[in-house]
Parts: C-alpha cells; sequence; structure tokens
C-alpha cells in the first residue's frame, strides 16, 4: 500500500495522529504554494490552517479517481483565491509589453544578453528575490497559478493540468508566457 | 526556423513533446544563433531561479501555531 493510500485510510477512519503525519507530508507544500499565491505570511498560515482541517473534515467526499495530492492542492488553491478576492488587491498586468520582440523577418531584435551564469545560486541576492516575487505577484490568477504549481511546486504539466482541470496545451501556453514575463524582468535586472 | 518560432517551441523541446524532425529544426538553429543560445539559457536559468528563491520553509512559529490549531479543531 503508497503512503498516500496508508495515509488516507488513517483519516478516514478520523485517526488524529494521521493529520500530524499529513501536516508533515503536506504542510509544506500547502504554504509554499500559498506563499507564491499570496505573498503573504499570515495570509499563507490562515490557508495551510484551513486546507489542513478541510482535508480533515472532507476526507470521506475524496474519490480515488486523483491524486491526494491533486485534491489537496485544489482544496488550497480554492482557499488561496479566496483570499485573493477578500483582499480584492488585483494588482496584475497585462503580460503583452513583456513578450520578447522580433523584426519582421523573425530575428530577435535586439541581441540577447546571455546572463545566464549570473543566475547561478551562488549569486543570488536578496533584492532578486524581492524582484522575483514582486512580478510574480502581478501575474494575474490565472498565469500565477500554473507558475508557481509548476515553477515553485515543481510539480509535472499533467498534474497542473489536472489540478486546475485545464488541458496540456493550455497549461502550457500560460505557463510559457509567465515564464517569458519573468525571464523578462530578470533580463533588466541583470542587464542594468 | 526563425527565432520567433524557436522562442515559441522553447517550452515543448524542454517537456521532451516535440517531433523528432522539429526537435532536429531547433538544435540546427540553435547551434548557428547565439542570440537564441542566450534566449534559451536565460528561459531555464528563470524557472531555476523561481525555484530556488520561492521555495518557503514553513516557518518554526507557524508550525507551533499549526500544532495547536489541529489539537483545538480536531482532537
Amino acid at each position: 500500500m503508497s503512503d498516500d493510500l496508508f495515509l488516507l485510510e488513517r483519516l478516514k477512519n478520523k485517526d488524529p495522529a494521521a493529520m500530524d503525519k499529513l501536516a508533515d507530508i503536506y504542510g509544506g507544500k500547502i504554504y509554499n504554494l500559498a506563499m507564491g499565491m499570496l505573498k503573504n505570511q499570515e495570509d499563507a498560515e490562515d490557508v495551510l490552517q484551513d486546507t489542513l482541517l478541510q482535508v480533515y473534515m472532507k476526507i470521506d467526499t475524496f474519490r480515488s479517481e486523483s491524486a491526494l495530492s491533486s485534491w489537496i492542492y485544489k482544496i488550497a488553491l480554492n482557499f488561496s483565491y479566496m483570499k485573493i478576492r477578500k483582499n480584492k488587491k488585483d494588482n496584475s498586468i497585462s503580460l503583452d509589453e513583456s513578450m520578447p520582440q522580433f523584426k519582421p523577418d523573425g530575428m530577435h531584435l535586439n541581441i540577447v544578453a546571455n546572463w545566464s551564469e549570473k543566475g547561478d545560486s551562488a549569486y543570488l541576492t536578496k533584492e532578486l528575490g524581492i524582484i522575483l516575487k514582486d512580478n510574480i505577484a502581478k501575474l494575474s490568477e490565472k498565469y500565477r497559478t500554473v507558475l508557481v504549481l509548476r515553477d515553485v511546486e515543481g510539480l509535472s504539466t499533467e498534474e497542473v493540468a489536472d489540478i486546475t482541470g485545464m488541458t496540456v496545451p493550455a497549461v502550457k501556453s500560460r505557463l510559457h508566457r509567465a515564464r517569458l514575463f519573468l525571464r523578462e524582468k530578470l533580463s533588466e535586472y541583470y542587464n542594468e | 526556423m526563425r527565432c520567433e518560432d524557436l522562442v515559441g517551441l522553447i517550452i515543448d523541446y524542454t517537456e521532451g513533446n516535440m517531433s523528432p524532425v522539429l526537435r532536429k529544426e531547433f538544435e540546427r538553429h540553435i547551434g548557428d544563433c547565439s542570440s537564441c543560445v542566450a534566449f534559451f539559457d536565460t528561459y531555464k536559468k528563470t524557472s531555476e531561479i523561481t525555484r530556488t528563491i520561492c521555495c518557503e520553509d514553513i516557518p518554526p512559529d507557524v508550525k507551533d501555531r499549526l500544532k495547536l490549531f489541529l489539537k483545538k479543531n480536531i482532537r
């Protein structure tokens, strides 16, 4: 029996110790997701607590067609969306202006600088962290969701599609645009 | 293949779902275009940086409050 199935059985039997296990396994993932979505520790903490409680209360409604982790991510995302709507702080911007530009013949409009070596982990600064997180927060909900699930949580594109109910091509399209936007912002930082 | 086409296909290339013919064209173009090499490297680096910077551990005080919250609401 897999760890998730074993955990599921214990949760369905309302074994309180199973909650500790659930928090150990999924607490970090939920918190990470909520921080990526909300960029606010207090709100992320609320999402963490509400999600784990909801999982415990509603475990009997879980159907095994999808993975337990996907179901938990869906719950955490819903609580994150509720926070976003409650805070009514939609600072999202259009990505169009930050998309790469090309000449009519399809060549790059400008020479592209290669700053990839400057981005090695040893050189990552606090300032860069702030810039990156601020720009993730500027992504609209639909772009931020796929970026956080895929690039922060490290889920596969198929898992992201399962969690969001989107098709795989739609996930890839949004993810690509979100990455292009962030790449542009990092380019501005490194080339300044 | 043009630079614009390559940029649009990077995600398919990195996800490994590209036809062998297109993959060959992609690699041929990138072999000849320093701007596309730079674009490709920095695109991949953007994802790496995002993962490194945005991975948040639960702070100890949040963990402590979570334990109390679960104890209060579940047991």
